[in-house]
C-alpha cells in the first residue's frame, strides 16, 4: 500500500443487505473495501492478491465460521475485528483478545473501532 | 450327660465319677424317665443301666437309636453281668459304643466319658463354626447385593444428571442460538433503514419503503415459521412476498413452475428479491398501469439449480433507470453474495426481464447449525 491511498478494509459478511451497509458506511467514511467476501475460501481468495489494512470478520458464515480467515491474518500486519451477535466469550480463546463490535451496530462505533485498529496498525510499524 | 440307673447308689457313684468333668449331669432312675429327659434336652453321652424293671437297658437303647434326634448320642452301657460275648453281641447291636461294668471304677469311666465329651463340644464347635460361617456368608451376599444395588442408584442418579445437564447445554445453546438471530436481524433491519435512506431521503416515501420492506420479510419469516424453519416451496415464498400487489391487481401476476423446496436462508433472499421486483414494476413497470402483468416462471437446470424468469409486458414502455438504485442492487447482492447465484436485468422493449439462477442449498441441517453454534 503507498501512502497516498486510502486504507483498505477487508470485509467478510454474509447477509447481504448488512455486507451492502457495511461497503456503503466504510466508502463514504473513505476506506476502499476489499470484498465483500460471502465465505471463508472467497476471502482466502482475496487475500492471495491484496494486503488489506483492517479486517471486519462476521463470525458466522451460515454453516461455518470465519476463524479460518483470522488464523490466516494473525500472521499479517491486517489488524482483525469481529462482528457478531455473539458475547466475547464465544469467541475460540486464541481470539478472545481482538477487538469486537457488537450487532446491532451504530456506524460511528463501527467506524471508530476501524480507526483505532488502523492507529495501533500505525503504532505497531 | 445322662445317667440312667434304678440303683440310686450306682447312680450317685456315677455321678461322683463324673462331676468334676465340669459338664451337667442329669439322673432318671427308670428307662421310661430316661426317655422323658431325652424329648426336653440334649446331651453328649447316656450312661445307661442295662438291668432295670420295666423297660431294660436294651428297650431304652432301641427306642434311642430309633429317634432321629437322639440316634447320634452315644450310648454307654453299664452292667453287673459278666463279660461274655453273648451279652457284649447284644450291647453293641443295642447300639452301644462302650461297656462299663459294675462297680463302676471312677478313673476308667471318667476317662471313656471324657472322649465322649470332647467330641461332643468338638462337635458343637463345628456346628458353631459352619453357622458362623453360614452366617458370615449371608452378610457377604447380603452386603454386595446392597453395594450392587446402591451402584445401581448411583448409576441412575448419573445418568439422570448427564440427561439433565445436556438438556441444560441444549437449551442454553438454542437461547443463544435465538439471540443471535434476533441480533443478526435487528442488523438487517438497521442496514435496510440506512440504505433505504440514502436511496430515498424524503421522510413519507422513506417510511413507506422502508416499513413495505420489514413487511415483506416479515411475512417470509411467517411462512418460514410455520414450517418451523425447515424448508419452504418456491410458490408460497412469491405468493407472500407478492401478497399485497395479487390482492390489489388480481389476475395480473402468474406463477408457473414446478414445486421447489427452498431452505430458510434462500427463501428469505429469495423473497427480499420477488418484494424488489413487485415495487419496481408497481411503480415504474407492467404493474404501474391497467393492463400490463407479470409471468413468474421456473423450472429445474440438469445440473440441480433453479432456473427463474420475472416477465413483464404491456407496461409502459420500459427505460432504463439511469443509475443503479437501492433496489437493483439489492436484488444483486441477494442473488449473487446471498445465493451464489446470477442474475440479469433485461430492458426489453415489450417489459422488464429478469432472469435468475441459483443453486439449491439442501435441507437445514439443524444438527449442523447447532454444531456451529457450539464451536
Amino acid at each position: 500500500m503507498t501512502s497516498t491511498q486510502n486504507p483498505m478494509v477487508l470485509v467478510v459478511e454474509d447477509e447481504a443487505l448488512i455486507a451492502m451497509d457495511l461497503q456503503a458506511l466504510l466508502e463514504e467514511a473513505g476506506y476502499r473495501v476489499l470484498g465483500p467476501a460471502n465465505s471463508s475460501a472467497a476471502a482466502l481468495a482475496l487475500l492471495d492478491n491484496d494486503e488489506p489494512d483492517v479486517a471486519l470478520l462476521d463470525v458466522n458464515l451460515g454453516r461455518s465460521d470465519v476463524f479460518g480467515v483470522a488464523n490466516a491474518l494473525a500472521e499479517r500486519k491486517t489488524r482483525v475485528i469481529f462482528l457478531t451477535g455473539h458475547t466475547a466469550q464465544k469467541l475460540p480463546p486464541a481470539h478472545r483478545h481482538l477487538p469486537l463490535v457488537a450487532k446491532p451496530y451504530l456506524p460511528h462505533v463501527l467506524l471508530q473501532a476501524v480507526k483505532s485498529a488502523l492507529a495501533q496498525r500505525d503504532t505497531a510499524a | 450327660m445322662l445317667i440312667v440307673d434304678d440303683d440310686e447308689r450306682t447312680a450317685m457313684a456315677v455321678w461322683n465319677a463324673l462331676e468334676q468333668l465340669g459338664q451337667t449331669l442329669v439322673v432318671a432312675h427308670s428307662g421310661e424317665e430316661a426317655l422323658y429327659c431325652l424329648l426336653e434336652g440334649d446331651y453328649a453321652v447316656i450312661l445307661l443301666d442295662v438291668n432295670m424293671p420295666g423297660m431294660d437297658g436294651y428297650e431304652v437303647a432301641s427306642f434311642i437309636r430309633a429317634r432321629k434326634k437322639t440316634r447320634h448320642i452315644p450310648i454307654v452301657f453299664l452292667t453287673a453281668l459278666y463279660r461274655d460275648d453273648s451279652n457284649l453281641l447284644q450291647a453293641y447291636s443295642a447300639g452301644a459304643v462302650d461297656m462299663v461294668f459294675k462297680p463302676v471304677d471312677p478313673l476308667i469311666l471318667r476317662s471313656k466319658v471324657s472322649v465322649f465329651v470332647d467330641l461332643y463340644l468338638k462337635q458343637a464347635e463345628i456346628q458353631r463354626e459352619a453357622e458362623l460361617r453360614h452366617r458370615l456368608q449371608e452378610e457377604n451376599f447380603r452386603v454386595r447385593a446392597e453395594k450392587l444395588s446402591a451402584e445401581q442408584a448411583l448409576r441412575r442418579s448419573q445418568e439422570h444428571q448427564e440427561a439433565m445437564e445436556r438438556a441444560e447445554a441444549q437449551q442454553s445453546m438454542l437461547i443463544e442460538e435465538l439471540n443471535h438471530r434476533v441480533k443478526n436481524m435487528l442488523t438487517v433491519v438497521n442496514a435496510m433503514a440506512r440504505q433505504t435512506l440514502s436511496s430515498t431521503p424524503e421522510p413519507e416515501i422513506f417510511a413507506e419503503k422502508f416499513m413495505r420492506r420489514i413487511d415483506a420479510l416479515g411475512r417470509t419469516h411467517a411462512l418460514l415459521s410455520r414450517e418451523q424453519w425447515g424448508n419452504v416451496q418456491l410458490c408460497d415464498v412469491a405468493r407472500e412476498s407478492l401478497e399485497h400487489y395479487f390482492v390489489e391487481e388480481k389476475n395480473r401476476v402468474f406463477l408457473k413452475g414446478p414445486p421447489v423446496a427452498l431452505d430458510p436462508k434462500t427463501a428469505v433472499a429469495l423473497g427480499i428479491v420477488f418484494h424488489e421486483l413487485a415495487t419496481n414494476a408497481i411503480k415504474h413497470g407492467a404493474l404501474s398501469n391497467d393492463k400490463g402483468n407479470v409471468e413468474v416462471k421456473w423450472g429445474m437446470n440438469g445440473d440441480g439449480a433453479v432456473a427463474l424468469q420475472w416477465n413483464e409486458s404491456k407496461g409502459p414502455a420500459v427505460r432504463p433507470p439511469p443509475g443503479a438504485g437501492f433496489g437493483s442492487r439489492l436484488i444483486k447482492l441477494e442473488m449473487t453474495h446471498e445465493l451464489q447465484g446470477e442474475v440479469e436485468l433485461i430492458y426489453a422493449a415489450e417489459g422488464l426481464k429478469v432472469v435468475l439462477g441459483f443453486p439449491l442449498m439442501g435441507a437445514v441441517d439443524t444438527a449442523q447449525l447447532k454444531q456451529g453454534i457450539a464451536q
